[in-house]
Order: structure tokens, then C-alpha cells, then sequence
């Protein structure tokens, strides 16, 4: 029987399961390598009787509920409780979860360490004092909850909740163990702050090498600003010599710095997520931000990352430190970004044909862009690949590949803050949810509306929701009329004020203030730090505005066991007569669920908020696609190039309307060439709609209009208008807002 | 004819000084957790040869039982088990043999014997053989029937259901499930009482038991118990004493 039998079944008993990761030497006391004699070590570090040859590896200790068994456990669980991972209705920030399990003590077990040929036997003590007493160094190691049922065998228990023990209190005939979920590894500092002392102990020109004192408080690669704002990169370190001089390796300036920074000025380690151009314009695609948050910042295994099945393959094998990748379709893939392979994150640059490459710059753009390790990303290990090996997508790289393609960010951080703060600021203004879900992966949500064909589970109040356990919470904190967001810092950690930032953007929903409605302004107010475009700002405004701008219901209610699968993060559907339309019948509204916990009785407790995803809102859309060749103001023919992330031949109408800059443009008839990938638009009518003719650069974007799709793009991208499909049906193509927002 | 309940305590293997030693174990399950009341502690073999399981007492016991609970011979393949004993731990007396039919408990008694060595061996199986407890000793038998009411099926759940708005069952989870079984005695006399009962509630309580409640017609009836609250109360009334026990385990 699988777990889902038993979850389906009429009656089941639940069992936890849970698996502590201890330390415990591969050796064998005594055995070489281990040169330990008499009394055998408890095969620990603080235990060790040989620690140069002390070799970590882990003992994964099981225990059951108290009135269950399975082999290899031992039943002292008494209770499990958690504080659940959660999403902040108000903000969209990821609440990190908690477990608390108390456990039995019971008498020591005959030997001390089971699985070891040779071991103490107990003589004394209790199973629980001991263990405690012999792993000082618990703090941090592994602990994983998982749930099944009676009878259902050990492998098919099914993960729910892997974090980091806190800690371990004994207490009267037993312990309670705390475990905080992985994210809680982001309470590091994002970087260390160096002293005063830490400076340049000869003048830098910009070779590649950079000596300074007190370099062991600098990172072994990053980017360190003078005194005077020179920014400098490197990728290794060394040190000290014999006066205490420490030397940065492979070292150039950065960010457009030049010139000389002098002996004995200052150098402090900077946090700068931008190009490397001439000064610190451009930023990065969200995925390699919070990627290098997660796994370089708050140090956590690229493992635990929640991954994609690009469904493309390497076409043939690589080695280590190859830089280009042969993958079976590169179209699957954005210009630039991340991918895992086996268990190695690669950074890739570019695309060229149907390689993803990472010297040069392929196909685009050039990427003027330093990290450390673009093989071996992320603190991944660089190895070879076979060909055949099934290319993955981190989550994040998924999500913005779908809804964040083009969208760009960038900040800069002097002084140290910790890294959950930093995560914090970019999914706030990102709409981006970042949590560990119940398999126990860091996963990335945009709040977006589900994708087309996607399956949402619809609960109702005859199969799903438990009888008086829903309610409705109409929670008016939630509501906003308008957004102001304050983007384009003028300087690096800029302060939460309008004077700190160059740009604002203000989104009003007057139809909401208006004293028909809430005769006031509601404003929430967004200091974006990491945003410097307005193409951004936009975004961020408009998608807030339209999931607030009515105030936003939340539904509290039970589910039974046989809904265990409604996730955190999850959209479903929901119909209930506690919420009913102007007709008074039951409205089939959408929701996400933003908190899950188990409740007596084996129910679960669901916490959700009404989305109004379901409405029309803008929308980032595929890539413009741009003009092949310039054309001036009286040209008929146009010439599109169109790529794997661009709207496709099929996506424009036989004839239809396109906009390039402020000029909108009819057409009469299109011809696609599939080998050089361009299409061609001809019996242009130029300056249609009350625009001007005008002439245009090779390059610039041509935004494809609603009137101008074809009905596979409708139907493709119009899934998200309402009933009355408030998108362009007149067909005029005369206000852009009534059509797509391409960005 | 039933036979009077009986409470196997005492087992040899678990007294002090006992050298216990198998032809193989596992390493996460030695042959030591055969005496150890532990449910949930098992000798596992390393392999599934012919196993046999040794005892050296140390000095001569006595034994009118043999016990083997939570084993898995059958699903292991194993045909038979054969209990030994010897005084020199060289020369073998064969005690008994046991065919096997299935994984129930095993409970053999026999006439009192005495040996400072036991062997018990098990034929070669298709997967390493388990053992949760291995019992050989004396018991306790109570010199008469349970009064009535008394029922040895007797056990107690509790099963949660959850019902939709509209009424409908969702489903239902057992919250708890306990064998529950309440022994009382009204006719025991004095010199029982103190030559067997107080010695093996004083000796062994709180500890878990085995309790076959008719080893004649239901041999495989064994069960691990424990006493629900360990408090002894043996009232006159007027000459016979009484005695209830609450006993509890896992189902």
C-alpha cells in the first residue's frame, strides 16, 4: 500500500517519523587509521581519542510515535507540533517554520553506538543524557520529520518538514527538540565588515594584485570598495607574509573605477548585485540574486533547492572547466541564467545555436558580469557531464523565465545586514515568494495567476471543508488604493525616504477613492531599493495594486486528511456558502493558501487569501521581438527578428497591429522564415490610430498589439481577462492599457 | 479443559552475568536485545544461514518455559527451531523442536529442567531471522481461573471522525489503540499470594511481562504487557484474598 492509499483510505493512523543526523567518525576505533587506544571513543569530535584521522560522517538516529514501530527506530516520540512556515498576507514574505518534538528518555541502549564493530557497552546513564552528552555539537545537524501511517512500510513515508536542530532540552523523563527550517541559515551576515585596519598596504594601479592588511577579514573572492568609492574585483586570496600583508589575486578594477588607490587607504568588502559596466547601471534577472542569497550568502546546499526538468539534455559530454554546454534545444533556456546538471549550478552568459555558453557572449548581448564561479556555481562542485544528463532549472530561473523575463535588478550594500533582511527587500518588490515547502525544498513563487492547463484543486463544502471550521476575515489592513514606489537609489544602502531615491511612481485607483467607495486613499508605499527602471516600478505597482486595491478576503477553515496535498503556496479554487455573490449564490473565488498546520483529530488548518488573479492585470509577457533592420517613416515592408523568448510566428495575426516606439503600424499580410528566424510584415499602414510615421533604429522593440494577435496569442495570453474580456475588444489598438503590458 | 493464566517474568537470559553470543548479528541489533523487554529492541542475524543463539548462565537454572516473541521465522523460511541444554557447553540435550507455521508467538512449556547452558538453534532461512524477546525460565500461574468478565480480546480505540458542511464523512483517524485486559481473582490463597505473586511484583514491576492467558488451547495467544497502574492490592475477604490487575499493551 502506498501512502496515498492510506491518506485515501476511510480510517488511518497517522505516524511520525522523525531522523536525527548526528556526527559520527567513518572509522573504526583502533583500526587504522585510527590510532585510539584503550577505553573506545563514542566515535564523536569532543569524544575523538585521535583527531587528526577524526573523519566526519553522521549516524542517522529514527524515532516513532511512542505506540508504533518500525525496524531500526526506537518509539519515543510523544508529540509533535510546529509553527508552520507561513505566508505574510501583507507583504508577501515567507514566515520560516519551527518544529518542537518531545521524545521519551528511556535506558541506554546495550551498546553505545549501534552499527560500530566495536563500541562502549552502557553501563550508566540514560539513552537521551548520553546522546546529549557525547554530541555537544548537535546545533545545526539534520533533523527530518517525515509522516506515515500504521502499516505503511518506512520508504514510503513521505517528507514534511527537514531543518537544522536549535536545540535540545532535557527535561523531567525526556527532551524537546527544536528544528528551524533550512531558511533559517539566512540570519547570516550577508558579508563581513572589515575594520578600520583593514587597508591597502601599497598603492593599487589596477594589477592583479591587490595587498592589503587584515585581508582575513575580507572574503576569499568578491568586490572590495577604497576609500574614495573605487570598486575593485578578485577571485582569490593569500596570506599573511611576514609583515602581515595579505594579497587579493587576480584582482582589476571594477564598475568603471580607474586610476590609483593610495597605501593606507581603507577597503571595505561591498555587496553589489550589477553589471560590470562603466559605473553600476545594470542589474540582474531575479534568479541569480536570490540564488547567490541562498546559497552563497546564507550558505545553503544547492540540494535543497526546488529544481525544473527543462526537459532538454546535453547533447554530448563535458568536462569540468568547459564553457560551452551542447544542449539538446537551447530555445528551453533564457539568454542568460542558471542551470543544474547532476549536482553542479552553472552560470551560463549567452546562448550560441544550441549551446549555452559562458566565455564569450554568444548570440546577445555581452555580459560584463563577475562571479567567481561560473562552473561550480553557488558552491557547487565543477565536474564533468555525460551526454544524455537531464538539464534542471532552479525553480526561481523557472519563475522568472515565465513571469519576470527582462525584468532587471540591482542594489549595492556597504554594510552588512542579514541575509534574510536582503531576501526580504527583493521579494517584496519583486512579488516573488520565497519559503521551504513540504518536501522540504526552498521554492519561489511569483504571484501570478495560474499558468494555462495548470490543475488547481477546487474545494467545496460537501467533499473538503470540515463542517464549522470556515470563516471569512474581510481584513481592511489589506486594502490599498494607491502605490508609490520610490526606485533608482541615489547611493548604496539608501535610507527607507523619498530623498534617498532619484525616481517615484504613483499608481492611483481612483475608481476606489472616489466617496462613492472608500472616499480616501489608502497608499502603500514600496522604497525600492533594488529597482532602478520604471518598467519595473510599473510592475510592482500595477500587480500590487490590483491584488489589494478591493482589500483582500481570507479564508480560515479545516480540511481532512485526504486534502493533505493543498500545499502552502498552492492557488485552488474554493465555492462555500459562507461566501456568496450579489445574487447570493455561491461564487467560485480563488485563493492561495499561505498557512497550513495540523490540528487535532488529523485536520489541517488552512489559512488563505483571496488572490483576484483570476482578474485582468498586467502582465510581463514573452520579449518584444525587435526590428531586424532600421526602416524609415515611409517604409512598407518590416522586418521582425524573432527568438526562442520573443512572441512566435503564430502569435501574430495573418494581418493585424503592431507598436514600435510611439508609432503604431497596421499590416497586411506577414511571411515567417523559419531558418533565420525573421518575420516579415508587409502592406505596412504607417502612423495608423492618431500616432506619427517615424523612422527606427535596427534593434528597438516592437511590442505586439491585442488587436494585432492572433487568436492562438489570445487565447494564449488573454486566459486572465474576465467575462467581460476587458482587454482591446473594440480592436482599436487606441490605448495600450486596454491591451497588453509588455515589458 | 483451559489452562489457568500464566505470567512469564523471570527469564534466565536477562539476569545479571548472563553471556549471551549468536551465530551472527546484525550490527544495529546484537543478540543482547533478545532479553530486553524492549519491544521495539531486536537481535537481527547478519545473515540467513543456520543460526543458533547461546547462553551460559554462569550457573545452573531452571526452566519450565520457552517463549519467543515478535519474531519473523515464518517470512524468514525458517521450518524449525530446536531448543538445547547442556551443563558443560559441549555435550547437547535436545529439550524440544517446533515446527514453524507462522510468525505468532511461541510458547512451549515443559517439565522443569536444569542447566547452566542453552542453545537454541534455527534452521537455515531466506533473509536474516529476528527475534524481539527469547524467553526461558519458570512463570508465574495463577492457581485459579479469572472471575467473570473477563474477556482476552478486550482492547481500546479511539477513532476521530471529521464531517463536511454538509454533513458528509470526510474520513476518520485512529488516535489511539491499546489491547486493555482486566484480570480479577477472588479465591487466592495467602501462601500464593506470598511465596509467588509478591516476589514477582516486587522483582519486576514495572517492567513489561509476557501473559498467555490459556497456553493449552491458545498457545499463540502471548501478549507483552504491562501493568496499566503498578499499585498492589491484595484485600482479605475474609480468608481467600482478591486481586485485580489492569493490564495494557500494544494491539
Amino acid at each position: 500500500m502506498s501512502f496515498e492509499n492510506f491518506q485515501n483510505s476511510l480510517v488511518r493512523k497517522p505516524v511520525w517519523l522523525i531522523k536525527i543526523h548526528l556526527d559520527q567518525c567513518s572509522h573504526t576505533f583502533g583500526v587504522s587509521p585510527c590510532t585510539g587506544t584503550g577505553t573506545p571513543c563514542y566515535y564523536t569530535y569532543s569524544t575523538c581519542k585521535d583527531r587528526p584521522n577524526y573523519e566526519k560522517a553522521e549516524y542517522i538516529w529514527k524515532f516513532t510515535s511512542r505506540d508504533h514501530q518500525i525496524s531500526g527506530s526506537l518509539p519515543l516520540v510523544e508529540k509533535v507540533s510546529y509553527i508552520p512556515i507561513e505566508i505574510d498576507a501583507k507583504y508577501n514574505l515567507a514566515r520560516r517554520g519551527e518544529m518542537i518534538i518531545e521524545m521519551a528518555d528511556d535506558h541506554p541502549l546495550y551498546y553505545s553506538n549501534p552499527g560500530k564493530s566495536i563500541s562502549n557497552k552502557e553501563l550508566s546513564g540514560s539513552f537521551w543524557k548520553n546522546v546529549i552528552a557525547r554530541n555537544p555539537n548537535y546545533y545545526h545537524r539534520l533533523a527530518e520529520v517525515y509522516l506515515g501511517f500504521a502499516g505503511l512500510e518506512e520508504p514510503e513515508f513521505r517528507l514534511f518538514f527537514r531543518g537544522l536542530i536549535e536545540k535540545i532540552e532535557y527535561k523531567e523523563f525526556g527532551i524537546t527538540l527544536s528544528v528551524k527550517d533550512l531558511l533559517k541559515n539566512l540570519d547570516k551576515l550577508s558579508h563581513p565588515k572589515a575594520s578600520d585596519n583593514c587597508k591597502l598596504s601599497q598603492d593599487y594601479t589596477g594589477g592583479a594584485n591587490v595587498k592589503v592588511y587584515k585581508g582575513n577579514e575580507l572574503l576569499d573572492w568578491g568586490i572590495i570598495k577604497s576609500e574614495g568609492g573605487k570598486y575593485i574585483k578578485y577571485s582569490g586570496k593569500s596570506g599573511p607574509d611576514a609583515n602581515g600583508i595579505w594579497t587579493l589575486q587576480n584582482a582589476s578594477f571594477c564598475f568603471g573605477s580607474s586610476g590609483t588607490v593610495q597605501q593606507g587607504k581603507m577597503v571595505k568588502q561591498v555587496l553589489v548585485y550589477a553589471r560590470d559596466n562603466s559605473g553600476i547601471s545594470d542589474g540582474f534577472s531575479i534568479d541569480w540574486i536570490l540564488l547567490d542569497l541562498i546559497c552563497e550568502r546564507g550558505r545553503i546546499s544547492a540540494d535543497y533547492l526546488e529544481m525544473i526538468d527543462s526537459g532538454a539534455t546535453l547533447s554530448s559530454s563535458i568536462d569540468a572547466d568547459d564553457e560551452a554546454l551542447p544542449v539538446s534545444d537551447a530555445s528551453l533556456f533564457p539568454d542568460q541564467g542558471v542551470i543544474k546538471i547532476d549536482n553542479e549550478l552553472i552560470i551560463y552568459k549567452g546562448k550560441n545555436g544550441n549551446n549555452l555558453v559562458i566565455s564569450g557572449t554568444g548570440s546577445g548581448a555581452p555580459v560584463p558580469m563577475f562571479y567567481c564561479h561560473f562552473r561550480g556555481a553557488f558552491r557547487t562542485t565543477a565536474v564533468g557531464h555525460n551526454a544524455g544528463a537531464k538539464i534542471y532549472l532552479p525553480r526561481i530561473t523557472y519563475e522568472a523565465m515565465n513571469w519576470l523575463l527582462g525584468a532587471r535588478f540591482r542594489a549595492e550594500f556597504e554594510d552588512p545586514k542579514k541575509t534574510q533582511e536582503i531576501l526580504n527587500q527583493i521579494c517584496e518588490q519583486a512579488l516573488v515568494q520565497c519559503w521551504q515547502n513540504e518536501s522540504s525544498q526552498i521554492t519561489f513563487l511569483a504571484i501570478t495567476p495560474p499558468r494555462p492547463g495548470e490543475a488547481i484543486k477546487e474545494l467545496n463544502d460537501r467533499e473538503n471543508l470540515v463542517e464549522r471550521t470556515v470563516s471569512v476575515l474581510d481584513d481592511r489592513e489589506l486594502q490599498s488604493s494607491r502605490v508609490i514606489v520610490y526606485y533608482k537609489p541615489l547611493e548604496a544602502d539608501p535610507e527607507p525616504k523619498p530623498g534617498s531615491y532619484q525616481s517615484a511612481l504613483v499608481e492611483v485607483e481612483e475608481d476606489i477613492e472616489n466617496e462613492n467607495w472608500l472616499g480616501e486613499g489608502k497608499p502603500k508605499v514600496f522604497f525600492a531599493n533594488w529597482i532602478y527602471q520604471a518598467t519595473e516600478a510599473t510592475a510592482l505597482a500595477s500587480r500590487y495594486l490590483m491584488r489589494y486595491k478591493q482589500g483582500a478576503r481570507q479564508l480560515k477553515f479545516h480540511l481532512e486528511l485526504k486534502d493533505l496535498d493543498l500545499e502552502v503556496g498552492d492557488l485552488f479554487w474554493v465555492k462555500t456558502g459562507k461566501i456568496l455573490n450579489e445574487r447570493g449564490e455561491e461564487s467560485r473565488l480563488l485563493f492561495q493558501a499561505l498557512r497550513k498546520q495540523f490540528r487535532s483529530g488529523g485536520r489541517i488548518e488552512i489559512q488563505a487569501l483571496e488572490t483576484k488573479l483570476d482578474l485582468r492585470y498586467a502582465y510581463i509577457g514573452p520579449e518584444n521581438p525587435v526590428l531586424n533592420e532600421g526602416v524609415s517613416s515611409l517604409a512598407t515592408t518590416i522586418k521582425l527578428t524573432l527568438t526562442a523568448n520573443t512572441y512566435q510566428n503564430d502569435d501574430f495575426a495573418n494581418s493585424g497591429q503592431i507598436q514600435i516606439e510611439d508609432e503604431k503600424i497596421s499590416y497586411e499580410s506577414k511571411s515567417y522564415n523559419s531558418q533565420t528566424g525573421i518575420l516579415t510584415l508587409s502592406g505596412c499602414v504607417r502612423g495608423i490610430l492618431g500616432t506619427t510615421p517615424l523612422p527606427h533604429n535596427a534593434g528597438v522593440d516592437a511590442r505586439l498589439l491585442y488587436c494585432g494577435a492572433s487568436q492562438i496569442a489570445r487565447d494564449k495570453y488573454a486566459w486572465n481577462s474576465d467575462g467581460q474580456n476587458l482587454l482591446d475588444d473594440d480592436g482599436d489598438g487606441r490605448n495600450e492599457l486596454e491591451g497588453y503590458y509588455i515589458y | 479443559m483451559n489452562a489457568k493464566p500464566i505470567i512469564l517474568w523471570d527469564n534466565l537470559l536477562a539476569k545479571q552475568g548472563v553471556i549471551l553470543s549468536a551465530t551472527s548479528s546484525h550490527p544495529d541489533h546484537p543478540v543482547q536485545y533478545i532479553a530486553d523487554w524492549r519491544e521495539y529492541l531486536s537481535w537481527q542475524a547478519g545473515s540467513a544461514s543456520i543460526q543458533s543463539i547461546e547462553a551460559d548462565l554462569g550457573s545452573e537454572g531452571s526452566a519450565k518455559a520457552l517463549a519467543i516473541y515478535k519474531h519473523n521465522f515464518h517470512s524468514a523460511g525458517i521450518s524449525s527451531i530446536t531448543l538445547y541444554g547442556s551443563d558443560n557447553g559441549a555435550d547437547w540435550i535436545e529439550i524440544l523442536s517446533h515446527q514453524i507455521e507462522t510468525d505468532a508467538p511461541i510458547l512451549k512449556i515443559f517439565n522443569q529442567i536444569f542447566y547452566r547452558y542453552f542453545k537454541l538453534t534455527l534452521a537455515q532461512g531466506s533473509i536474516p531471522v529476528e527475534i524481539g524477546i527469547l524467553f526461558i525460565g519458570e512463570y508465574l500461574e495463577f492457581p485459579c481461573w479469572p472471575s467473570s468478565g473477563f474477556d482476552p480480546d478486550q482492547k481500546e480505540q479511539v477513532i476521530e471522525k471529521a464531517f463536511s458542511e454538509q454533513g458528509f464523512v470526510l474520513g476518520a483517524i485512529e488516535r489511539y489503540s491499546r489491547r486493555k485486559i482486566q484480570l480479577s481473582f477472588s479465591h487466592l490463597t495467602d501462601l500464593w499470594v506470598r511465596d509467588y505473586f509478591i516476589p514477582f511484583w516486587e522483582s519486576h514491576i514495572p517492567k513489561p511481562f509476557l501473559f498467555a492467558w490459556d497456553y493449552i488451547n491458545h498457545s499463540s495467544e502471548v501478549y507483552l504487557l504491562e501493568v496499566s497502574e503498578p499499585r498492589v492490592s491484595l484485600p482479605y475477604s475474609p480468608v481467600f484474598r482478591s486481586l485485580r490487575l489492569e493490564l495494557e499493551g500494544r494491539v
